[in-house]
């Protein structure tokens, strides 16, 4: 009934995938922001960086999605990474939920890229 | 001339009865005895005339074996006082008699005899078992009662006399029994007036005639049998014994004195010759006496049975006939009527009736559809599948009786077109078995079913910060699809749009335009295009549509946070607004030409201020145009209805429907709309368990978060637990049906407490990953309790305001 929440834009950087998602991600949309990434990492990517530096709602159904594509990657030997600004609301929800033990979080792109 | 008359032998009551008749038996057995042995020549105990034994059998058949003493007292006195014969010897004799009488009358109740000899086999019966053998018990018992008495000295003379007495015997059984079991069993006797004439005539005829015969030597016996035949024909039964009787008697007087054609050198030869001759014609007599009484029997039973027939006949005449009556009436109800009826055969399913408003509804001409097969109505890419159809509904009917569906059928011309049908079965007096389909088409209706789903919302928003109220009242027959629609638009930035329009025309064109500048406004509601902007967009898609669309509407954003109405207007209505001093106003501005009118219209739009307290009113034209009154005056009606209050919106939009009244011809929307303002204290909504008022929800806890001076970071943390609780909801709750959440906000001492509610049961978690989301609410709230009762489940939760400025805190 709405407009679209989110915004789902990918850039491949040689061998990595760049995924910026901007807006709100929560169980309405979650399917669609999964599907538009996941079709987007060739099998000869080694890593995904996943920059939510844009996003300013993240919802439970959102670190499951994080969760889900952590695993599938790291099952074909490819990389994840978050893109989260410090002191961000998102980062304060990831970090409640631990997400950063099992994912790298970076505060900046460049950061990411360069990791 | 009608005489009673009891049955002479009639079996007696009491014991003097039977005494009594035991006695009168006996007594007649002796007169008649006396009189013939009186004949007897060769011997005094042998006579070739012995009448006793009709009398005997007679009794016995009559009265029953019980009488058998009378037969024996008669015969042991007629013998004692006729010869001097030992005792020895009349015992014998009596003996054969009341035997003979005895088995006369047994072997005629076994052979199933009838008394009243109007039966042919009664007749042969007497004649052989009685008459014929019967007699040889007391010819044979006698002869040799005699012969060992030595009455009889000369062997020789053993055949001769037990001849003698078997056919005197046989002559009684033929003469005189017939004549006593016909008056025993004739009850009434009835003879019409003209017969006495003729009886008398017949009596006449027969004494003359056997005066001549029997007086004369010449061989004219013969002459006797004209009356004979004449007295069984006529008189039947009575008539052929009598006159046999009488025949007899003179024939046995005259052969007595040795005179007439029977008369020979013996007595006995001669009256063994007048007995059989006379025996023989009765018996003629009273077999063509039974023959006629057959004869009439059977054509008395086939007229009762022409009779019953032809009673039958006219039932069925009559009956016939009410139903010709009532099918002409049927007729007549199916010729007239508004839907579509046909018969059809159930043998063959050929068609044999088809109704005028059928022939239409088919395009053929009329009488054409009949004698085709019914499958030619069905509509299906090949004639085999049309069959197919046809035969799968007759299954139906044979199965239920009577079957109401919908089919899809062929016109003439091959046009597809949909009916509902409603078929039951029917005995046609001319065709059998014949289904009777009754045809109503409902094409129109089948697509405006569809289409009018997408008309209207299903259930307004619930938006905090406005109160919404609509009514849509179709109009015209009801069946055919108006063209008025509305729509309430949550537009990203917590705005709301409100649109109304009217499609000129009506029916399923309408109705498809509509639905797609509907559609259409939505997807440039949501890209936050201003109202002027969309219009310009519609109207270009309305020009790409179809050249003859015209389209009048009202498309409004409305922000709650400010009161501000940005509008645009194309051809259509003016909103009305009413203020809270109750004064109204029409809003006028922004108005352009209606959609389609011109290509590339640029659209106008103005802006108002929707303050707390008014009221705003969308509506369409069937509400205030009427044929009789001027519509100006309507409109001031509508602005007085709004300017006196009310209880609520939907209090108001019942209360202008009830006064305008509108004609009902035409379609009906209302659409209003009222600011409220966003209590600090509390926030109530309802909203469907579903994904797509995640986002809704954010916002509007974001709008009351505000009033409530939370901080931007606690606001969102509260914002999350709520969008987390209520995800819970939609995922576990319920089933694929829809259900319904609330969500209660307080704000009290300084803190938040907010409740989301479900009505659903909970299940189990589904999947991996699943369950997260209530660690998440803990973490992020203050208290978290989560209440599962009966009717659904509560998670209720707690969060004190860090910066929460002034207040209660």
């Amino acid at each position: 009934m709405a407009a679209p929440l989110e915004q789902v834009s990918i850039d491949l950087r040689d061998d990595v995938v760049l995924a910026r998602v901007s807006g709100e991600v929560d169980l309405s949309n979650v399917l669609t922001v999964k599907e538009q990434i996941l079709e987007a990492i060739p099998n000869t990517a080694i890593a995904l960086v996943l920059d939510l530096s844009g996003s300013d709602y993240l919802d439970s159904s959102g670190v499951r999605l994080i969760f889900e594509l952590y695993e599938r990657l790291s099952s074909r030997g490819q990389k994840l990474d978050l893109v989260v600004p410090d002191g961000s609301f998102i980062r304060r929800v990831l970090m409640l939920m631990e997400v950063q033990r099992a994912v790298p979080m970076h505060s900046s792109l460049e950061e990411a890229l360069r990791g | 001339m009608v005489t009673g008359r009891q049955a002479p032998f009639g079996p007696a009551a009491g014991k003097p009865g039977y005494v009594a008749s035991i006695l009168l038996l006996a007594g007649a057995y002796f007169g008649t005895a006396k009189l013939g042995l009186q004949l007897a020549s060769a011997h005094p105990s042998i006579t070739a005339v012995w009448p006793p034994t009709g009398i005997a059998l007679a009794a016995l058949v009559i009265g029953g074996y019980r009488l058998w003493p009378g037969v024996a007292l008669g015969a042991a006195l007629a013998n004692t006082f006729t010869a001097d014969v030992p005792a020895l010897t009349v015992l014998g004799i009596t003996i054969g008699n009341t035997l003979e009488a005895l088995v006369g009358a047994y072997l005629l109740r076994a052979a199933g005899f009838r008394a009243s000899l109007d039966r042919v086999r009664d007749v042969l019966a007497l004649v052989v078992l009685a008459a014929g053998l019967s007699t040889m018990v007391s010819a044979t018992l006698g002869v040799t009662s005699l012969w060992i008495g030595d009455e009889i000295r000369s062997s020789s003379e053993l055949p001769s006399a037990w001849r003698v007495w078997w056919l005197g015997a046989m002559g009684g059984d033929l003469l005189v029994a017939p004549f006593l079991l016909v008056l025993a069993s004739v009850r009434r006797v009835t003879i019409r007036r003209e017969q006495v004439a003729e009886a008398c005539t017949l009596l006449v005829v027969l004494i003359g005639l056997s005066l001549l015969i029997f007086s004369r030597d010449s061989p004219l016996s013969y002459l006797i049998f004209p009356p004979l035949i004449w007295a069984a024909l006529r008189f039947r039964q009575l008539g052929a014994t009598i006159s046999s009787l009488i025949v007899a008697t003179i024939a046995i007087v005259f052969v007595e004195r040795d005179l007439g054609p029977f008369a020979r050198s013996s007595a006995d030869d001669s009256l063994l010759l007048a007995q059989t001759f006379t025996a023989v014609a009765g018996a003629t007599a009273l077999l063509l006496a039974a023959i006629t009484s057959e004869r009439r029997q059977a054509s008395i039973d086939l007229r009762r049975a022409r009779d019953r027939l032809e009673e039958k006949v006219e039932e069925r005449t009559a009956e016939v006939e009410h139903s010709q009556r009532e099918l002409e009436l049927q007729g007549l109800i199916a010729r007239n009527m508004a839907e579509g009826v046909c018969l059809v055969r159930a043998a063959d399913l050929i068609i044999v009736y088809a109704n005028p408003e059928f022939e239409r509804m088919f395009g053929y001409e009329p009488g054409e559809l009949y004698g085709k097969h019914a499958a030619t109505l069905n509509y299906e890419s090949g004639g085999a599948a049309a069959a197919h159809v046809a035969i799968g509904i007759t299954r139906r009917l044979e199965r239920s009786g009577e079957a109401t569906y919908e089919v899809q059928n062929r016109k003439k011309d091959g046009t597809p077109f949909w009916c509902r049908a409603h078929t039951s079965s029917f005995d046609h007096p001319e065709h059998g078995k014949v289904w009777v389909a009754v045809h109503e088409d409902i094409t129109e209706q089948k697509r405006a079913d569809v289409l009018e789903r997408s008309f209207v919302p299903e259930r307004l928003p619930d938006i905090p910060g406005v109160e919404l109220a609509a009514r849509f009242e179709p109009g015209g027959a009801g069946v055919e699809v108006g063209g008025d629609w509305y729509d309430v638009l949550e537009i990203d930035n917590g705005a709301i749009g409100l649109a109304i329009g009217d499609v000129a025309g009506r029916g399923v064109q309408a109705a498809a335009v509509m639905s797609q500048l509907r559609n259409a406004l939505r997807a440039y509601a949501f890209e936050a295009h201003p109202p002027a902007i969309a219009l310009e967009h519609l109207n270009r898609l309305a020009w790409t549509l179809d050249r003859s669309v015209m389209a009048t509407l009202v498309y409004l954003v409305f922000d709650p946070s400010s009161g501000l109405i940005r509008l645009a207007n194309a051809g259509h209505l003016p909103p009305l607004q009413a203020k809270a001093d109750g004064s109204t106003v029409f809003l006028e501005d922004g108005r352009s030409l209606p959609l389609g009118a011109r290509p590339a219209t640029a659209y106008r739009e103005a802006e108002y201020i929707l303050e707390q307290g008014s009221t705003l009113l969308l509506y369409t034209d069937g509400l205030v145009e009427t044929r009789h009154t001027a519509i100006d005056d309507r409109l001031q009606h509508l602005a007085r209805c709004l300017s006196t209050g009310h209880d609520g919106l939907q209090d108001l939009c019942d209360r202008i429907l009830e006064t305008l009244d509108p004609s009902g011809e035409d379609d009906v929307a209302l659409l209003a709309l009222e600011p409220v303002e966003l209590s600090p204290e509390r926030l109530h909504l309802t909203m469907p368990a579903e994904r797509h008022v995640l986002g809704p929800l954010r916002r509007a806890l974001r709008r009351w978060l505000e009033h409530c001076n939370a901080g931007e970071e606690e606001s969102r943390e509260i914002i999350l637990a709520c969008n987390e609780a209520f995800a819970n909801a939609i995922e576990h709750a319920y089933g694929p049906a829809d259900g319904l959440v609330e969500i209660d906000a307080e704000l009290s001492a300084g803190c938040v407490f907010v409740t989301i509610r479900d009505f659903g049961d909970w299940r189990p978690p589904r999947g991996e990953n699943r369950g997260r989301g209530l660690p998440l609410i803990e973490a992020l709230m203050d208290s978290v309790d989560v209440v599962r009762g009966p009717r659904g489940t509560e998670v209720r939760v707690v969060r004190k305001l860090e910066r929460r400025s002034g207040g209660a805190a």
